[in-house]
């Protein structure tokens, strides 16, 4: 059985620059989709084919999503390639960590010991890529925020003087801002995390057949966290950009 | 803290780097993907907006169409059957007038026969008395040339038949 490591192991180093197994199949995922786009880019139609309409089916329900949310058609196209990115990303890094290739293939590095060092790691089982995505996602909203509201006003929902209890709650929106980022990235991470352990020991314990239902539920739950992740980015982002506060 | 998230493995290059693995890819598929294809989508929806328009403009101009070719029919109906009867009336006063001519045509010619057949009458009238006193006379001269003992109508009506039979 392989050890289960909380931290994504370093498999080398790029001029002092560490890269880690989980770094490199999110990298992997980048190529993924780029070379995904590139193949619709080259295959674009006003006829489409299968594979533009797999796109555009996909472009479109998340399209229909934002529209409920955002409640107009203009912005849910302005914020459309943030939300569709922080979810086609989660949801590529999420599936690739379950193929059967990524866990078995190791690789001796300077730093294992005795055994082995999964080449790849699911890019969520690691706080690193979850963390990131949280600060990007909370900084993002907010410079939104800012974008659509003007710095004063948007800042004025967290810093008000005109009354104790709003200045209070402002107070408590503001510490939220910071909770979010913990309460996104550890809610991913948990999640996949959990996963890979759960197939690593239902692996280990009972190799054939039972599994399968397991990493069926893992299929489930990388789409689940990839859709929860950035339906909270654009719930957030509809909230920031709304002039009405939210308290 | 710091021991925290060492032991949580977490690492600011590490960090950055799944930061930029973000931007790079947003930054590739808003440029690749998103705009090409919502423009795509746009472009198509507009057509497919503008074919419907098309459709509808094409289905009233069709149906103005159908509406003028029905007014054009019954207008052309309405003429043809007002010339219809103004035909009919005029040949109804055409024929009136031949019947009328011929009618006093044949009158005429009905006249002139009329007139000829009474002329030819009285014609044959003055043959038949010249006729008629050639015989009496042709009779009474033959009377005197006979034995007036022997006369009698025998006599009389053989020499008849005999001018008769000469005549024919």
């Amino acid at each position: 059985m392989s050890e289960i490591s909380i931290k994504a192991e370093e498999i080398f180093q790029i001029s002092g620059w560490p890269v880690t197994n989980a770094v490199l199949l999110s990298a992997l995922a980048v190529l993924v989709i780029l070379g995904a786009s590139l193949l619709l880019r080259g295959k674009l139609s006003l006829l489409p084919g299968k594979f533009q309409l797999i796109f555009e089916f996909l472009i479109e329900e998340i399209l229909k999503l934002m529209d409920a949310v955002l409640g107009s058609r203009r912005l849910s196209l302005k914020y459309l390639p943030f939300v569709a990115t922080i979810f086609l990303f989660i949801l590529t890094s999420n599936w690739l960590g379950l193929l059967p290739v990524i866990g078995p293939v190791g690789i001796k590095t300077a730093h294992s010991n005795p055994g082995l060092v999964p080449l790849f790691r699911s890019p969520a089982s690691d706080l690193n890529f979850t963390i990131a995505l949280a600060v990007i996602s909370v900084l993002s909203v907010n410079f939104l925020a800012i974008t659509a509201l003007g710095f004063k006003k948007h800042f004025s929902k967290f810093f008000t003087f005109r009354d104790p209890i709003l200045s209070f709650t402002g107070l408590l929106e503001f510490i939220s801002e910071f909770v979010k980022i913990i309460s996104f990235s550890f809610r991913l991470f948990g999640n996949v995390f959990a996963g890979e352990v759960l197939l690593v020991i239902v692996g280990f314990l009972v190799p054939y057949f039972l599994p399968l239902p397991f990493i069926f539920l893992e299929i489930f739950v990388g789409f689940i966290q990839a859709f929860i992740f950035s339906m909270l980015t654009l719930v957030f982002i509809g909230m920031a950009t709304n002039e009405e506060p939210a308290h | 803290m710091k021991g925290i998230l060492d032991q949580l493995g977490v690492n600011w290059r590490l960090l950055l780097t799944q930061g930029v693995n973000f931007f790079i890819l947003l930054a590739v598929l808003t440029f690749l993907a998103y705009r090409p294809l919502i423009r795509i989508m746009e472009e198509r929806r507009k057509k497919i907006e503008l074919g419907l328009k098309a459709g509808e403009e094409g289905e009233k101009r069709l149906k103005h169409i159908e509406e003028l070719k029905a007014e054009k029919l019954a207008q052309a109906e309405r003429s043809s059957l007002s010339l219809i009867s103004r035909a009919e009336e005029k040949a109804k006063k055409e024929a009136g007038v031949i019947v009328k001519n011929s009618e006093a045509k044949a009158k005429t010619i009905l006249e002139e026969a009329v007139d000829l057949a009474q002329r030819k009458k009285m014609e044959e009238l003055e043959n038949l008395t010249a006729e008629a006193k050639n015989i009496i006379k042709s009779a009474i001269v033959k009377t005197v040339q006979l034995d007036p003992r022997l006369i009698d109508e025998a006599l009389i009506s053989r020499a008849v038949e005999t001018i008769k039979k000469e005549r024919v």
